[in-house]
Order: structure tokens, then C-alpha cells, then sequence
């Protein structure tokens, strides 16, 4: 991939907000987050050059073939991994923050307690983040409503199909608010309807400042929604300018079509 | 730990609405511990069968086999290989053949392999055996010191006669020595006698001779005298003076009739003399013939001083038999206030077990009677239950070392396997609120059986439990917690549950073994058992032991405590150091 600044694709604005609830649990902040030339590894490939910045409202489109490594950055953002080399910053009001003090991770798998119903999983990792109960109740309730899962509350999770599953791990993500929200493949086995439906959530998260890391294959989608992408391919990251560049380079008309191209340039090469 | 509560709560609830840990982590140890307290039989070992082969000539019958063992189901054989048949094809434990008649001979064949429990039973044979032969020894014992006692008295009448025969003597001896004294007495008159009357006979000896010389002078003089006389008168017959003539011739023949006279004299005298002569020789014969006597008397007198010294001898050695007589009496005198056990057990051995000794006196105070009224079913019920007293501790150490390390375990994996670990992982500060929730969730699952299981020991076991709840919570909180910790470390460090559990199972084991639940911790090489005793299961289990059984408090036990505290800081130290390596590892 050889980038060129000259390109540019659907270029996303932070939304207005929506859903007046959510807009009134949280006020926007400015926030920043900062990755610097860090390095990852998972097993036997290695991830480098990720560095990219973010700012409030910014929703980060992550895309790479499966397997390219697209989790293990994800992860070793959150700091759930430790990389090799590089740093992650993150300020609100250009104050630093601790990392998870402000991050909210919805893993590619579901992470709930599988025994426990949608709302004890809320209570228990709202507590987790010590939001004082009647915060928690309140948030819990808009949050289960806007999610569909307003009558789901008190099933387990393990008696949840695919979807309600991913919607309720949202829920649990967004109960303390984080200004860094992180999802990987968030989509992963959603019908259109739902797909949309979270994607509608997530304009209105980055409309209220809150940004946004999204990894998924639905490219469509992520162009559409997506104000800023990034590319991890053969064990390199691609941030969006070098992204930008690569697609003024190749001519391509928009941004799936230039990942197609190049995932199938890929494969067939390997 | 406004972190660790909803952990925990999580944890918990996840344990409890998984039906499968349920069961396999709760309901499975709990009917497991059912199962293992229902197995005891309070009432010991039940019947076990054997068979028995009497000699028919022998002492014992088998109705007297059946009372003296009554806790076999004894059947009879007529002959060995018959039982042994049934022994090989497991209907009998063992083969008792009684024979002989004093002595009794038992010969037990016995199945080895149902170890360990034909060890009970023939420890337990030995036992009534061994209770046989005492009472066998110490009637013979009886009758031996009765007839000891018997043959004591006789000495008694021995000894009486010998101090007659003692007393006779010396009146033997007294009687001998004034028969001597008499004999001695006459004899000395006798030889002064003698000695007077030799000496008369050497004067009337010399008297003779003086006789005979004056006779033979008085004699030869006359006849000189009378010869001159005669010569003289001879020459006046040649006168002729008549009167001369007849003076001379009435002179001649009164010199004749003198000289004949004198002749007469002389042979009278010397008659006389020769009588006298002959009686000096008698005398001198007598007194030869006395003096030969007095020899008599002498060897009579040397012979009864024999007797005498003989006397003395006698008497010294009827003294001597007296004496031993006496000795014999003294070394077996105190014979008849011998008891007979004593006896035929010259040094007992009393084995004193201490907490059997406590658990009846805590019977005896709780149903109000003496500690000798206890009769001997309630006795042997009792020892029972206290044998199941002590084997509740091992038993209940053994489930707690499982429960806690498969438990904590189960929970850690539960946990570091969660699909929301991830999550909390990326909560601020939940390193620590993460260990203790595993910490406090196997806690809180485990302590339900081991509740559960000190209240079986408590109500059932009668051990006293709740009356040192204290020290025992104390103890069982620490162990517990070391063993959580162990088995948490153990799932952090290999985090795959397949593996841990593996790795746990083999830790287990080694646990057991080290823990002397499954060979004693004594019979141990050095260097082990000092490792072995120093294991917190070991350790726990002997201040229990303590506690229960003893009603040692806290202060008695502070030794253990500190260990297992420091096993507990160990521990906490070792799983928190694994959990960062992991976390650091990712």
C-alpha cells in the first residue's frame, strides 16, 4: 500500500444528540486520546506503527482481515494486553486520566457473567465503577430501554440469543458512561435491523463528545458512520491519514471498495 | 471492599445458579461425607465369618469358641482343608483350629489379603486369646500358690518338729554330758583306786619281800641258833653229867621242836608268804584288769564326747534346716496375699489411652454415674464411638483439604475463565478485590459442608466441637484459607482448566500423602516427615486433635496457629506474585 494524501471518503461529523436521557446523563467533555508508535504481539504475528490521535466525537473505524491482529490492538489500547513498545494517553479537559478511568470495552465475545440476569450484570460492574445506585438505577433503565432489553433485565445471559447478548454487553459498557468506548466486532452476528440500531446509539455517544473505537467487518457501515478509519495489514497499522492517502493513491471511489481490492490482493498473494 | 462484594456476589451467584458446580462441588461432597460418617458402625466391627476346627479330645468346645468370640460369626469345620477351601473362595476371614489339652494350641490361617481389616480381627482374637490364657494361668497360678500356701504350713510343722527334735537334743546332749561328767567322776575314783591300791600292793609287795627276807633271816638265824644249839647239846651228851646229859638232851630235843617248830614257821611263813604273794598278783591282776576298765570307761567317754559332738552337729544342722526352713518361709510367706495376676504378669503393661480415659469420665459426668458403673456393652459402644471419634478429625481434614483446593479451584478458574474477567480487568484497582473475591467465594461455598460436617461431628460424633468452637473455628478458618490460596495459585498459574485440574489431582494426592492421611507421617524418612509435619493439613489436624479431644485452648495452640498463619502469609504472598506473573504475562 502505497499512501497519497490525496483522497477522501464520507467524512463523518459528530451527530447531534438523539435520546435527550442519554444526552442528560453525561455532559461533553473535551476528550483526547493519544496512541504513540506502539507494539503489540499476540502469539506469532506482531502489530507496530499504531499511533493515532482521537478527539471528542471521533469514532474510529479499526479494519483489517480476520486474524490480522485487530483484537490484540484493541486490547492493548484498553491496556488489557501489554505491548512492546509505544504509549496510550488519554485527558479530559487536558487533564490526564488514567486509561481506565475513562474506557468502556465491549469485547468481540460476550463479557457478562453468564449466570447472572442483564441487570445484575449492570449492578455488579456499576459498582465496579463505584456509580452510586440511584445513577446506576436511572442509567440502567434509559440504557435497557434504548437497547430493547427493557423486559430482558432479569434474564440470565446465558438464556439470551446472540443479539440480545451483544445489546445487554453494550449496556454494561455504557452504564458508567466512559468517555473511550471501544467495541470489537460489535456486530458480529446482528440482523441489519440491530446493526442499525446500535449504530444510531453510537452517533448519539460520539454526538455527546464520548469517542469511539469500532471494529467490525461491515465496512459499508463503517464508512458511513465512521469520521476517522484505520487499517492493520500484514503486521502494520494504518491510521487514517496514511489510509487517505493510500486511497488517493489507488483511485479507488470509496473506502470498501479499496479494502476489498486489497484484502484480495492480499490473499491472493498469500 | 466496595470492589470485592459485587465480585463475590457475582461469584456466588454464578456458583450457585450453575446447577453442575452445585452438584459436583457441594451436593456430591456432602452426600460424599453422608455416605462416609453413614459407613461407621458405632457398634464397631460387625460379625465377620470364620471358621473353627475343634479337636474333640481338646478343652475347648465349640460352644465355648462362640461365647469367648463373640463378635465372629464362627462356623464349625471338621477339618482344615474344608475351611481353607471356603477362605480362598472369601467365605471366611480366617481358620481358627483349636487342638491339644494343656497345653491348647491355636493355630489361626488367615486371608491377607482383606488388609487391613484382618488385622482388627486377628489383633482382635489375639486379644480374647490373650484374655483366655490369662484366666487359664491364673487359675493354675491359684491352685500352684494354694498348694504353695499348703506346702508353707507344712514347712511350718516341719519346722516345729525340727525345733523339737532341736530341744530333744540338747537333752541328748545334756544327758550325754552327765553320763560323761558321771563316767569321768568314776572313772577318776576308779584310777585313784587303782593308783591306791597299786600302791598297796608295791607296800605290801615290799612288806612281802621285807617278810620273806626277814623270814628267810629269821629262818637261817633259827636254824643256826638252834644248830649251834643242837652242836652245843651234842657236846653235853658227851658228858657225863646227866643233868647236863638230860638238860642237854631235853635241849637238843626242845632244839628240835623249836627247829621243827621253826621249820613249821617257816613253811607256815613261807605258805603265807607265797599266799601272799599270790594275792599281791591277784591285786596286781585286778588292778591291771581295772586299769584295763578305766581304758573302757576312757573310749566310752571319748565314745559318748563323739556322740555328743555328734549331738552338736545334729543340732547344728537341724539349726541350719530350722534356718532355711525359716528362709523358705520368709521368701514364700508373703506367698498367700500373692495375687495370682500378678503373678503370671510380672511386669503390666497398662496402656492408658488419655482421651478414651476423658471420653468416659465426660460419659459418666453427663449420664451422672461413676465411671465403674459403666457397664460393659456401654463401655464397648464407647470405645467405638471413640474410635470413630478419632478417625472423625482425619476423615473430616481430608474432605476440608479437598473441598478448599477443588472448590477454590473450581472458583478461580470460574473466574479467570469468565467472559466478563475481561472486563473487570479493565476496572481500576480490581487486582486485589479480584484475588479476594476468589478468596472470600470459596469461602463462603466451602464453609457450607465443613458447617455441615462439624455439626455431624458435634451431634452425631459427640466430639466437642461447640464447646471449642473458638479455637477450632480458628483453625479451620486458617487452614481453609491456606488451602483456598493453594488451590487459587494453582489456577492462576496454569489458568486452563483441563491442565489444572490434572496438576490439582496430583497435588491432591501429594497433600494426602504428605498430610499422613494415607501413610503415617512416623514411618517417614527423615527429611519427609519433617516436611510432612510441618504441612498446614497436618499441622491443623494435630491442634485439632489437641482442642477436641483435649480442650486445649488458644494458648496451647499458639505454636500451630503461628505456623498456619505463616502458611497463610506464604500462601498469600505465593498466589498474588502468580497472579501479577499472569497478568504481567499478558
Amino acid at each position: 500500500m502505497n499512501p497519497s494524501p490525496k483522497h477522501s471518503y464520507a467524512h463523518h461529523k459528530p451527530h447531534k444528540v438523539h435520546n435527550p436521557e442519554i444526552k442528560g446523563t453525561e455532559q461533553k467533555k473535551k476528550v483526547l486520546l493519544e496512541v504513540k508508535n506502539l507494539s503489540t504481539a499476540h502469539k506469532k504475528f506482531k502489530v507496530s506503527h499504531i499511533s493515532f490521535t482521537l478527539k471528542e466525537g471521533d469514532i474510529l473505524g479499526l479494519v483489517g482481515r480476520s486474524g490480522s491482529g485487530k483484537s490484540t490492538v484493541l486490547n492493548t489500547i484498553v491496556g488489557l494486553k501489554r505491548p512492546i513498545k509505544g504509549s496510550v494517553k488519554t485527558s479530559i479537559k487536558g487533564n490526564k486520566c488514567k486509561l481506565d478511568e475513562v474506557i468502556g470495552l465491549s469485547p468481540q465475545e460476550n463479557s457478562l457473567y453468564p449466570f447472572l440476569t442483564i441487570k445484575e450484570n449492570i449492578k455488579i460492574f456499576s459498582q465496579l465503577h463505584k456509580i452510586k445506585k440511584k445513577v446506576m438505577e436511572k442509567r440502567a433503565k434509559t440504557l435497557l430501554a434504548r437497547l430493547g432489553l427493557k423486559d430482558s433485565g432479569n434474564k440470565k445471559i446465558i438464556q439470551l440469543s446472540g443479539g440480545m447478548r451483544k445489546r445487554a454487553d453494550l449496556a454494561v459498557t455504557l452504564i458508567h458512561s466512559p468517555a473511550i468506548i471501544i467495541l470489537d466486532e460489535p456486530f458480529a452476528g446482528l440482523d441489519v435491523t440491530l446493526t442499525k440500531f446500535i449504530w444510531d446509539l453510537l452517533k448519539e455517544l460520539s454526538s455527546q463528545g464520548k469517542i469511539i473505537i469500532i471494529s467490525s467487518h461491515l465496512l459499508g457501515n463503517m464508512e458511513k458512520n465512521c469520521n476517522q478509519f484505520a487499517l492493520i495489514l500484514n503486521g502494520r497499522f494504518y491510521n487514517d491519514d496514511a489510509l487517505r492517502t493510500a486511497m488517493t493513491a489507488s483511485l479507488t471511489r470509496n473506502l470498501e471498495q479499496y479494502l476489498e481490492a486489497l484484502f484480495r490482493k492480499d490473499m491472493e498473494g498469500n | 471492599m466496595i470492589k470485592t462484594i459485587p465480585l463475590v456476589t457475582a461469584s456466588l451467584k454464578g456458583f450457585m445458579r450453575n446447577w453442575k458446580s452445585v452438584t459436583l462441588l457441594l451436593v456430591f461432597p456432602l452426600l460424599l461425607v453422608g455416605l462416609v460418617f453413614l459407613s461407621f458402625n458405632p457398634n464397631g466391627l460387625r460379625d465377620v465369618p470364620v471358621g473353627v476346627i475343634i479337636d474333640p479330645y481338646g478343652s475347648f468346645s465349640a460352644e465355648q469358641i462362640r461365647t469367648s468370640f463373640p463378635y465372629l460369626d464362627i462356623s464349625e469345620y471338621g477339618r482344615i482343608d474344608a475351611c481353607l477351601r471356603d477362605l480362598k473362595l472369601a467365605a471366611q476371614y480366617a481358620c481358627i483350629r483349636v487342638e491339644g489339652n494343656d497345653p491348647v494350641k491355636i493355630t489361626i490361617n488367615f486371608d491377607d489379603t482383606r488388609e487391613p481389616i484382618i488385622w482388627e480381627i486377628i489383633e482382635r482374637i489375639k486379644t480374647t486369646i490373650d484374655g483366655i490364657k490369662r484366666k487359664k494361668s491364673t487359675d493354675m497360678t491359684d491352685s500352684f500358690l494354694n498348694n504353695l500356701v499348703l506346702t508353707i504350713q507344712k514347712v511350718e510343722v516341719f519346722k516345729n518338729d525340727l525345733s523339737t527334735v532341736n530341744s530333744e537334743l540338747d537333752g541328748y546332749i545334756s544327758d550325754t554330758d552327765e553320763t560323761i561328767w558321771s563316767l569321768s567322776s568314776s572313772r577318776d575314783y576308779i584310777s585313784n583306786t587303782l593308783d591306791e591300791m597299786d600302791s598297796d600292793v608295791d607296800d605290801l609287795d615290799s612288806l612281802h619281800s621285807e617278810l620273806s627276807s626277814q623270814r628267810r633271816s629269821f629262818y637261817s638265824a633259827s636254824t643256826s641258833y638252834l644248830s649251834d644249839i643242837q652242836s652245843y647239846t651234842q657236846n653235853v651228851e658227851v658228858s657225863t653229867d646227866p643233868t647236863a646229859i638230860y638238860y642237854g638232851n631235853l635241849i637238843d630235843s626242845r632244839a628240835n621242836s623249836a627247829s621243827n617248830t621253826i621249820g613249821d614257821y617257816n613253811r607256815d611263813a613261807k605258805n603265807n608268804l607265797n599266799r601272799m604273794d599270790g594275792k599281791i598278783y591277784d591285786y596286781r591282776g585286778r588292778i591291771d584288769e581295772g586299769n584295763a576298765y578305766l581304758r573302757g570307761i576312757d573310749s566310752q567317754i571319748r565314745k559318748l564326747k563323739q556322740v555328743k559332738a555328734d549331738f552338736y552337729n545334729y543340732k547344728v544342722r537341724v539349726m541350719q534346716k530350722e534356718n532355711e526352713l525359716t528362709a523358705i518361709q520368709n521368701e514364700f510367706g508373703g506367698l498367700d496375699s500373692f495375687d495370682s495376676s500378678n503373678l503370671i504378669n510380672p511386669i503390666t503393661i497398662e496402656n492408658l489411652p488419655a482421651y478414651r480415659l476423658l471420653a468416659a469420665k465426660r460419659y459418666a459426668s453427663e449420664t451422672n454415674i461413676e465411671t465403674s458403673q459403666i457397664t460393659q456393652e456401654e463401655a464397648e459402644k464407647g470405645f467405638s464411638m471413640v474410635s470413630l471419634q478419632t478417625l472423625f478429625p482425619t476423615i473430616f481434614f481430608v474432605m476440608v483439604l479437598f473441598l478448599s483446593i477443588l472448590v477454590s479451584n473450581f472458583v478461580c478458574l470460574q473466574n479467570v475463565n469468565s467472559p466478563a474477567y475481561k472486563r473487570v480487568k479493565l476496572v481500576r484497582g480490581v487486582f486485589i478485590h479480584d484475588f479476594l473475591s476468589v478468596y472470600i467465594s470459596s469461602f463462603l461455598i466451602i464453609i457450607i459442608p465443613v458447617i455441615c460436617m462439624l455439626i455431624v461431628g458435634n451431634f452425631v460424633f459427640m466430639i466437642p466441637i461447640i464447646a471449642n468452637l473458638p479455637c477450632i473455628a480458628l483453625l479451620g478458618f486458617l487452614l481453609i484459607s491456606t488451602l483456598i490460596l493453594l488451590g487459587a495459585g494453582l489456577a492462576y498459574l496454569i489458568k486452563k482448566e483441563s491442565i489444572t485440574l490434572l496438576v490439582t489431582t496430583f497435588f491432591l494426592i501429594f497433600l494426602l500423602f504428605l498430610s499422613g492421611f494415607l501413610y503415617p507421617v512416623e514411618r517417614m524418612s527423615n527429611f519427609v516427615s519433617y516436611f510432612a509435619l510441618n504441612l498446614p493439613s497436618k499441622i491443623a489436624l494435630t491442634a485439632f486433635n489437641k482442642v477436641a479431644f483435649y480442650g486445649q485452648t488458644v494458648n496451647n495452640i499458639s505454636v500451630d496457629i503461628l505456623a498456619l498463619v505463616i502458611w497463610m502469609a506464604i500462601s498469600i504472598v505465593a498466589v498474588l506474585a502468580i497472579k501479577r506473573f499472569r497478568d504481567y504475562l499478558e
